[in-house]
């Protein structure tokens, strides 16, 4: 039924996966997945990637510039599918290397790794799109549900994909949380996807309206509580494809170059060696090319009326 | 090679003890030979690499223990445990976990990945490749495989030919075409739904239950669909009322796109009404415009002709079947429907009428050719209308898609969504073919 190595090359050529075989790549992931603790554990060295959205070729180029699944641990913090227009094909890719290399690569949640949200973002429409029906989202969907909220690296470096929650101050309360659900609008499991750091005095109420702004007394009071020394999240576009905040105890990584299409930023991904120094790689968008090769160009609203 | 493998079997063979192993490891790691696996089966592999995991890997290879390094006692335990996870769990079912060949390439060369005091990241890594419970389904899979590749080939097939509106599909057997029946049923409620504008004619031939030409006209469709380099995301978005704007062009365009390659335009029978009364409103139009014409527009019209010969020719040699694919089905049907011989039931009046209800259909280039063949003096159109025209019938072309969009998939509402399912042009065959598909219907 399957030869992941051959999977991964058709995903890699954006070709379309058989419904059948996206089921058992599902099922054999959670079989992975519900192994890995709320904090999975992840050794060094490990190379730390932010935001994908769907994607493909500049996952791609990801690999590329960062060494490769093949020699190189990666943590991916989240946010693999909705925006862009590969959404399953990435999330597929990197679930076919986690299949065929579990111990190279770990999955974090991110917000739009919810029913909810991909309903409206578009991994949803790209599902039914692709397939004539939503089978495919929803085997994704329980995915989703096994993945680890955060992860640590040699017990060092905390990653999560928002960042904090007033509920959870420690990394041992987080893995008391019963994952295996849609993300709930509020409580900590929530908070850890949608939170952002801010330069806030103390927690405060995030603009996207779940989640919370937590500032440098919040990390610094994480970093010390869990003995820690840097929380890596992403969630957030950062122009430059990386920022580090509060002196450095926070990172947020970006690895989604041209964001959209049209957002203009680099991506960068940030890699952690076995004396955790860290080593930012920073690279840009290719053209995305769609499976005839045509370039995917950012669409006016005129070139639609065609196909209404 | 056999030589340098000799050396290695007489040096160290990767510190893997018995020589069977490491034979079968250097292949499947090395040479990418995953039919060494089958061919020696879990019998004969898994006791000796569970050896290796438990005994030779913590003890001979990694220095862990030798130096007595912190918590090397709890490594080999949980490496014990990890044996008889596998013994159990994989030996005993005479299956290797589906992650096994991660687990070779671990086990055989465990320097690659890690350094000579890291047992602790190895056993880590060991331990997420081994604690699945599925199996490695090797005979599915190459069976599978098989069955891709004869898809493939009967899709190039498909897509090698010409013309593929009357053509057999290979992969249709009699059973599909039989399970296809009550589907192509609940096609027509939907159509006869949905289509609020006249189409009668259309419906004849269209949905009269022939699987085959449905099938077709859907492969070739995806064909069309292939070429087209568009955004379904901004799609969504504005096609709210557009529909109702265009809904009247939309009958009117649909049977012009209907007759246009007819050579005999006089199949207008009594079904049409509203096709004629678009026809006289579009004619005053022309009347208009022909008022402020001048001579240069007799280039533009021959221009225009040069064209419309073009794309005749294209027509003819089915080189295009981007292009025509429209309105090819619509006048394959139409050749078979007994409408010509209205043309001698027709009044005087009547034909005239329909002479003048010509010309608005005529816009579509194919046709505005026959004007120009005729010599006709009724040629007067301004570039504008032309243009102006030409667009509706661009967007009536595609208006005329979207009721063929509905025979994609069954469970298909009208929602846009639905509409940009057809779009996405995912084949028939693979709706049908896939037996969770099945189980939602």
């Amino acid at each position: 039924m399957m030869d992941l190595d051959k999977i991964i090359a058709s995903l890699r050529d954006g070709k379309h996966i058989p419904e059948e075989t996206v089921f058992r790549l599902c099922l054999n992931s959670q079989e992975l997945l519900m192994n890995e603790g709320n904090v999975t554990q992840v050794d060094t060295p490990v190379t730390i990637c932010g935001d994908i959205h769907g994607q493909l070729h500049d996952l791609l180029t990801l690999f590329e510039k960062s060494g490769g699944v093949e020699k190189t641990r990666y943590i991916f913090l989240g946010d693999f599918v909705d925006r862009g227009f590969y959404s399953l094909e990435s999330f597929l890719l990197l679930l076919c290397y986690k299949l065929r290399y579990p111990d190279r690569i770990t999955l974090i949640r991110g917000n739009h790794e919810t029913r909810q949200i991909t309903k409206v973002y578009g991994f949803y429409d790209e599902v039914v799109r692709k397939y004539g029906n939503s089978n495919v989202w929803r085997y994704c969907c329980e995915v989703f549900d096994y993945l680890s909220l955060g992860a640590i690296i040699n017990n060092s470096i905390f990653c999560v994909h928002g960042g904090l929650s007033p509920d959870m101050t420690t990394v041992d309360e987080i893995r008391t949380i019963d994952r295996k659900q849609e993300v709930p609008h509020e409580g900590a499991m929530c908070d850890l996807l949608w939170s952002d750091p801010e330069d806030v005095d103390t927690w405060s109420l995030s603009p996207r309206g779940a989640g919370f702004l937590f500032g440098k007394r919040e990390v610094d009071q994480f970093l010390e509580k869990n003995n820690v020394e840097l929380i890596a999240r992403a969630h957030q576009l950062v122009m430059e494809g990386y920022k580090e905040m509060f002196d450095g105890g926070l990172v947020t990584v970006w690895s989604a170059p041209n964001y959209c299409y049209r957002c203009g930023n680099v991506a960068a991904v940030l890699k952690i060696d076995d004396d955790l120094n860290r080593e930012y790689t920073i690279f840009e968008a290719v053209q995305a090319q769609n499976e005839v090769g045509n370039a995917i160009i950012p669409t006016k609203k005129s070139q639609m009326d065609y196909f209404l | 090679m056999s030589s340098t493998m000799l050396d290695d079997v007489d040096n160290n063979m990767m510190g893997i003890k018995s020589i069977s192993l490491y034979e079968l490891l250097s292949d499947v790691v090395k040479q990418g030979d995953k039919t060494r696996l089958v061919t020696a089966g879990p019998e004969q592999v898994l006791p000796d690499l569970i050896r290796h995991i438990t005994e030779t890997i913590p003890f001979d290879l990694f220095i862990n223990l030798k130096n007595e390094m912190n918590d090397a006692r709890n490594l080999v335990t949980r490496l014990n445990w990890l044996g008889k996870f596998l013994n159990d769990n994989f030996l005993q079912n005479h299956t290797f976990p589906f992650t096994i060949l991660r687990i070779c390439e671990l086990c055989y060369d465990p320097f690659k990945y890690y350094k000579i005091n890291e047992l602790e990241k190895f056993v880590n890594a060991l331990e997420k490749c081994c604690m699945v419970t599925s199996s490695w389904q090797v005979f599915d899979k190459t069976h599978g495989e098989k069955q891709e590749d004869d898809k493939e080939k009967d899709i190039n097939f498909i897509k090698n030919q010409e013309d593929v509106s009357l053509m057999k599909i290979p992969w249709m057997t009699e059973n599909n075409t039989r399970e296809l029946a009550p589907f192509i049923r609940e096609i027509d409620s939907i159509m006869s739904v949905n289509l609020g504008y006249d189409d009668e004619d259309e419906e004849e031939g269209f949905f009269d239950g022939d699987e085959d030409r449905e099938m077709g006209n859907k492969s070739k469709r995806n064909v069309l669909l292939k070429d087209e380099n568009f955004m379904v995301e901004e799609y969504y978005e504005d096609d709210c009322g557009i529909n109702d704007d265009n809904s009247d062009n939309k009958g009117q365009n649909c049977q012009s796109d209907v007759t246009k390659n007819n050579s005999d335009d006089e199949d207008d029978d009594d079904n049409d009404d509203d096709y004629r009364e678009d026809g006289a409103d579009e004619d005053d139009e022309d009347d208009d415009h022909m008022g402020s014409t001048d001579d240069d527009e007799d280039d533009d019209e021959d221009r225009q002709a040069g064209e419309s010969t073009k794309v005749q020719n294209f027509d003819k040699k089915n080189e295009t079947p981007r292009k025509r694919k429209p309105t090819d089905l619509d006048n394959f049907e139409y050749d078979e429907s007994p409408s010509f011989t209205n043309m001698d039931l027709t009044t005087p009046k009547k034909y005239k009428h329909t002479a003048t209800g010509r010309f608005s259909i005529i816009e579509s280039p194919s046709s505005s050719l026959l004007n120009a063949m005729d010599g006709s003096n009724e040629i007067s159109s301004s570039q504008e209308e032309e243009k102006e025209d030409a667009h509706e019938n661009h967007e009536g072309r595609s208006e005329g898609l979207l009721p063929g969009d509905e025979l994609v998939s069954p469970s298909m509402s009208s929602s846009q969504e639905d509409k940009m399912v057809a779009i996405a042009g995912i084949t028939y065959r693979e709706n049908i073919s896939s037996p969770l598909g099945k189980k939602s219907r």
